[in-house]
Order: C-alpha cells, then sequence, then structure tokens
C-alpha cells in the first residue's frame, strides 16, 4: 500500500487514487507532419524505468483533482509530487524528466517548434 | 428536484424494510437521514463576488480549508475541492437555495436525488467506521467539522463529524446506500446497533 499526499487533502491510501501514466508526454501539433514510426513511436512508447518515474495521478475517490508524481520504480518511493504542468522541482526528478527519450522525439520535437 | 409531495418517496433504505429498534446502550446507532437537499456549488472562493452571494444566500461563506464542513441554520457546507462545495440542506429548503445562489450567478446544481446520508453515532461508531475506512479518524485529526471524500467498506462516501458523541454522517450514492448500511450494521453487530426511523 502507498500512501499518497495529494496536494489538497493529504497523505491518503493509494485506492483512492487512480494512475494516469506518465507525464510530459507532449502532443503532436501537426500529428500529419510525422511519420508513422514517429507517432507510433509517441503512442506506445513508454519510459518504463526501473528507477524514478514521472506520472500522473488523480484523487478520483477524493477532491478529484489530478497531479504529478516522481515515484521510485524499484522501491515505490514517493520523492515528490507536483502540480500539473510544471516540471519536477527537485533535482533528480528533473534529471529524469531531461533524460527522458521524449525530450528529443519526433513528436515532442513536432510539439515544441509549433507552440504545442 | 426532490419530490417531497404528499405521495411516499421510497429510498434505497427504505427497500431494506429494516424495522427501528435495539438496545438502549447499543454501541452504534444508525439511522437514515431521508430526502435532504444537496447543491453542489463550484466558484472561486477568492472572487469577493462568488464569496458574497453564497455568504448572502447560504449565510455562510464556503469553507477554504481542505477536509472541512462548516455549519448553519442547520446547512452543512462541505469542502470538496478547491473551488467545490456540498450544500446539505434540510428536505424542501434545496429548490430555494438553489434559485437563490442561480439568480447570484454562482455555478449550481441540485444532486439531491443522486445520493442518501446516513447518520452515524455511539459510543463505538469510529470504531466501526474504522473497520472500513483507511482515514485517521482519532479525535487529533478528525473531529467535529472535519469532513473528507474517502472510501468506507469500499465504498466511495463523503463523511463529515457532526458531534462528540460522535456521530457522522455518511452521504453515499443512492446504488450503493444499501451496501454500505448493510456493511455498517454487520460491521458494528458485535458492539450492538440501534436502528432509528429516519
Ligand atoms: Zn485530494
Amino acid at each position: 500500500m502507498l500512501l499518497i499526499d495529494c496536494p489538497w487533502c493529504g497523505p491518503r491510501d493509494d485506492a483512492e487514487f487512480h494512475y494516469g501514466g506518465e507525464a510530459h508526454t507532449l502532443r503532436p501539433a501537426d500529428p500529419s507532419a510525422l511519420s508513422d514510426e514517429e507517432f507510433a513511436e509517441y503512442l506506445f512508447l513508454q519510459q518504463n524505468p526501473r528507477g524514478l518515474h514521472l506520472e500522473r495521478w488523480c484523487h478520483s475517490d477524493g477532491c478529484r483533482r489530478w497531479f504529478n508524481m516522481v515515484r521510485d520504480t524499484a522501491t515505490n518511493r514517493i520523492l515528490e509530487i507536483y502540480p500539473m504542468g510544471e516540471l519536477p522541482r527537485s533535482r533528480a526528478g528533473l534529471a529524469a524528466w531531461r533524460d527522458n527519450w521524449r525530450r528529443n522525439s519526433a513528436a515532442e520535437l513536432n510539439a515544441r517548434n509549433r507552440g504545442g | 428536484m426532490a419530490d417531497h409531495g404528499a405521495q411516499a418517496c421510497v429510498t434505497p433504505i427504505d427497500v431494506l424494510a429494516t424495522p427501528p429498534g435495539g438496545p438502549r446502550d447499543a454501541g452504534i446507532t444508525i439511522r437514515e437521514r431521508r430526502l435532504l437537499g444537496k447543491l453542489l456549488l463550484r466558484g472561486d472562493p477568492h472572487d469577493t463576488d462568488f464569496n458574497d452571494i453564497v455568504q448572502r444566500t447560504v449565510g455562510t461563506a464556503p469553507p477554504i480549508t481542505p477536509n472541512r464542513c462548516v455549519f448553519h441554520d442547520a446547512l452543512a457546507v462541505i469542502w470538496l475541492g478547491p473551488d467545490e462545495w456540498l450544500v446539505v440542506t434540510p428536505p424542501g429548503r434545496e429548490d430555494g437555495l438553489l434559485d437563490a445562489l442561480a439568480a447570484g450567478g454562482v455555478a449550481v446544481t441540485d444532486v439531491s436525488d443522486q445520493s442518501t446520508v446516513i447518520r452515524l453515532s455511539g459510543p463505538r461508531a469510529r470504531e466501526v467506521l474504522a473497520q472500513g475506512c483507511a482515514l485517521d479518524l482519532h479525535p487529533r485529526s478528525f473531529s467535529v467539522g472535519s469532513a473528507a471524500q474517502s472510501r468506507i467498506g469500499r465504498v466511495r462516501t463523503t463523511l463529515w463529524q457532526v458531534d462528540d458523541r460522535p456521530g457522522y454522517d455518511l452521504l453515499v450514492s443512492c446504488s450503493f446506500a444499501a451496501w454500505l448500511w448493510t456493511w455498517l450494521t454487520d460491521a458494528g453487530g458485535e458492539f450492538g446497533v440501534r436502528v432509528e426511523a429516519g
């Protein structure tokens, strides 16, 4: 069992939450400019690390608000909880964001260049 | 809009047909608070217009502290989120309040018939809840005026403490109300259960 510290409600049992998948997956602004391989990479590939993972959670049985989390998939230790639309504040969390293969993916470059 | 006409309204707890009664010294007392009004408010608590209208119509400003509720004139205003509250009213008062809030420009929705409220009280009420709820219900962290959306007996429930007996109001959707009622009477069986008419 995880004790998850909802930014609004405080620490709650993980049964109250829903996992929302990997965070910071920018949708390409102009998907048709991507090859099928590049779009499939955006859609289907996950970071799936052994270690720090940046992911979205929703306090679905509570305040129903979304937030981001840095969690170590090997130990389940929660390093940091931070708001949607922001980047991690911890050095380790920020490094995990920077080192993610998505930062240089065609989909993300497309999203950034087109102001997505 | 709830229909409180002369014709009998049947609630999900009525369907169970649990006869009232039980020992006077029961560890828990349970009853349905039938046909309460429930209004869902959305708004920015830092917007003075919104605050003023709620203050004027409901009689109290919406609580901005998470996990809290305020009581005023038989109404309970429960924090559900940073821009979301539930106002629980005595039966029949929701219509007038809804009109007054809507006239003031507040985003308000009548959700009275979506759920019902079970009042659980008595010296063992806290222990019974703790059997199926992961919240820390110890008085140092949960007391009169505390509120939370959580799970009781695996069912999504909004609960708030109303007095020090202790007494709790449990708001549960109609489709799970009979389950929660049955779960509570079962979990409270070892302490003695008194059922009161709604
Ligand atoms: Zn929450």
